[in-house]
């Protein structure tokens, strides 16, 4: 199984969602560092209404981590073993576990 | 009362003539002056000259000094990473990355940039501060505390309960000198910025924020100065939590309503302020948006120690125009600012005749009925007042059209909502209660013997 990680951010952030940014990119890409079947993009967004156009991104608050097009997080900040367990746990019939 | 006087007025939890306005210029500062954050943040100079220019076009009453909360981590040995458009963000962090607490030190005047932004705040205050309000802001004990670890330390607080006190023991340190070094500079106000704290629950804020912040708030006190609270994010469940950190004052984003903040801090005896939507109305909305927006704000922060805000540090992108726009309606000149942003040449309006002897003339000036709520309130309160009595032709000019802008100006009417009767301006920006308002309208149709 392979999993693919989207970032989605706003363009133009506060700078507590530059502190938010930072950290989840961290943990992407420690958890990609570690990982094989993982991978991740950043996705920026240049307005909100461009919220549409990423497909499984249902909660309009950034930043935002989709995994498989599964959006896990909304506003707040991942850490690389709270994304690991998720993906360990992940169940072909289930999805993705909430975090 | 000027300026400083009105927000220091209002951080005392006191009635205000008007509401304060105090925006949140960070890096938005280096776009009014045509340089990169990059370039601003590391230049007395510039920040002297950005929070100047911004304080003078957005007829501030108070405004932060800066607005960098990297800047603690930074004199630490957080690796930084700039960027021209944003608030440089922290790349590594110390204690996460090998380092032990005891190899950390409280920064000094002379660490990092701080001999910089002491520079600039000193300058700042002998100018700009001379009779508007300027906040000092802190990086908050656990948004530093992250910054300190990265996010190890959610887990932490689970595995490692007593080295995550010693963590925030050592981050209170930091905010309460870093709090002398601001107010040895002459700051009116400290602003503790623990965005971050939106991550945990109030169980954790109780255990691990509190206590702390407790400490920063009662010596920021001892010094005879004021402290506030500033959070972002979705923080709902803490707020109460925060209104027992000893703060005079709590500044919250859109992301926590700002009617619940108000019933919360006035049971606590605090001030508040917020919450103009930074995103969604700030960077991408109209004029008419955030007229809008502050208007709403101020309906629902009320007189009494609300200060209206944005609600986080302005994007660097932020229109100019929005930001007047917010300015015009604490200083209630938004007529003159709708004649600037929409042009009127060519507009001809016809007033209705004020002396025809069989009518009444109710003429409201709004922002829109529909979407502003201080403008609904007064149009409900009209229809109110007026059920029963005949002879009254009631008319809401909505100045989000060119044709309602010219009737405003022809009225002589400078801010929104009023209510005219037969021409003359009878209330502005109040809601009158029903009585008086009836009566109001009962004497204009006895003055016509109707």
């Amino acid at each position: 199984m392979k999993y693919h990680g989207q970032l989605v951010v706003m363009a133009s952030p506060c700078t507590a969602c530059v502190i938010l940014n930072a950290l989840n990119i961290e943990t992407l890409d420690k958890v990609a560092r570690e990982r094989s079947d993982f991978s991740w993009e950043l996705v920026q967004l240049m307005h909100p209404k461009d919220v549409a156009t990423v497909e499984g991104l249902e909660v309009e608050k950034m930043p935002a981590v989709l995994i498989n097009g599964e959006q896990i997080t909304a506003g707040t900040i991942l850490s690389p073993r709270a994304l690991n367990r998720l993906l360990d746990t992940y169940s072909e019939e289930d999805g993705l576990s909430t975090l | 009362m000027n300026s400083k006087e009105l927000v220091l007025s209002a951080l005392r939890n006191e009635v205000t003539p008007r509401t304060p306005w105090v925006p949140f210029v960070g890096c938005h500062a280096a776009k009014l002056l045509g340089v990169g954050a990059d370039e601003f943040f590391r230049s007395a100079d510039l920040i002297v000259k950005g929070v100047q220019v911004a304080a003078e076009r957005y007829r501030a009453d108070g405004i932060p000094a800066l607005f960098d909360l990297q800047l603690e981590a930074e004199a630490m040995g957080c690796e930084l990473q700039w960027a021209p458009h944003n608030p440089p963000s922290v790349a590594s962090h110390p204690l996460a990355d090998g380092k032990k607490l005891a190899d950390l030190k409280i920064p000094t005047e002379k660490d990092g940039r701080f001999p910089i932004v002491l520079d600039a705040m000193r300058r700042i205050c002998e100018t700009t501060g001379k009779d508007k309000a300027i906040y000092g802001l802190i990086t908050g004990p656990f948004t530093l505390a992250l910054h300190l670890l990265g996010t190890d330390i959610f887990y932490n607080m689970i595995d490692e309960p007593e080295e995550t006190h010693e963590v925030m023991a050592f981050c209170r340190d930091v905010c309460i000198h870093t709090a002398q070094m601001y107010m040895d500079t002459g700051v009116d106000v400290i602003a503790v910025v623990d965005p971050m704290t939106s991550q945990i629950s109030p169980d954790n804020f109780h255990e691990f924020v509190t206590p702390y912040c407790i400490d920063i708030f009662d010596y920021i006190r001892s010094k005879g100065k004021m402290g506030s609270l500033f959070v972002c994010g979705n923080a709902k469940r803490n707020i109460e939590e925060m209104c027992q950190c000893h703060a005079d004052s709590l500044s919250i984003d859109e992301n926590i309503p700002l009617d619940y903040v108000r019933d919360m801090c006035q049971k606590y005896n605090m001030s508040f302020g917020g919450n103009i939507k930074l995103t969604v109305t700030m960077l991408f909305g109209s004029v008419s948006d955030n007229v809008n927006d502050a208007m709403n704000c101020i309906a629902i922060g009320g007189n009494k120690g609300f200060i209206l805000s944005p609600g986080c540090d302005m994007p660097f992108d932020v229109p100019e125009e929005n930001c007047e726009a917010v300015a015009a309606v604490v200083h209630g000149d938004v007529a003159d600012l709708m004649e600037t942003t929409s042009p009127l040449e060519g507009i001809e309006v016809t007033l209705p005749d004020y002396t025809d002897p069989t009518k009444v003339y109710i003429d409201a000036i709004t922002l829109d009925s529909e979407s502003c709520a201080p403008c609904q309130y007064t149009m409900e309160a009209i229809r109110t007042a007026a059920e029963g009595l005949e002879n009254l032709v009631i008319t809401e000019y909505k100045i989000k059209f060119k044709e309602a802008v010219a009737v405003m100006m022809k009225l002589g009417v400078t801010n929104i909502p009023t209510i005219c009767i037969d021409g003359e301006i009878a209330f502005v920006s109040i809601i009158p209660d029903n009585d008086e308002l009836r009566n109001a309208f009962i004497a204009a149709l006895k003055k016509k013997g109707l």
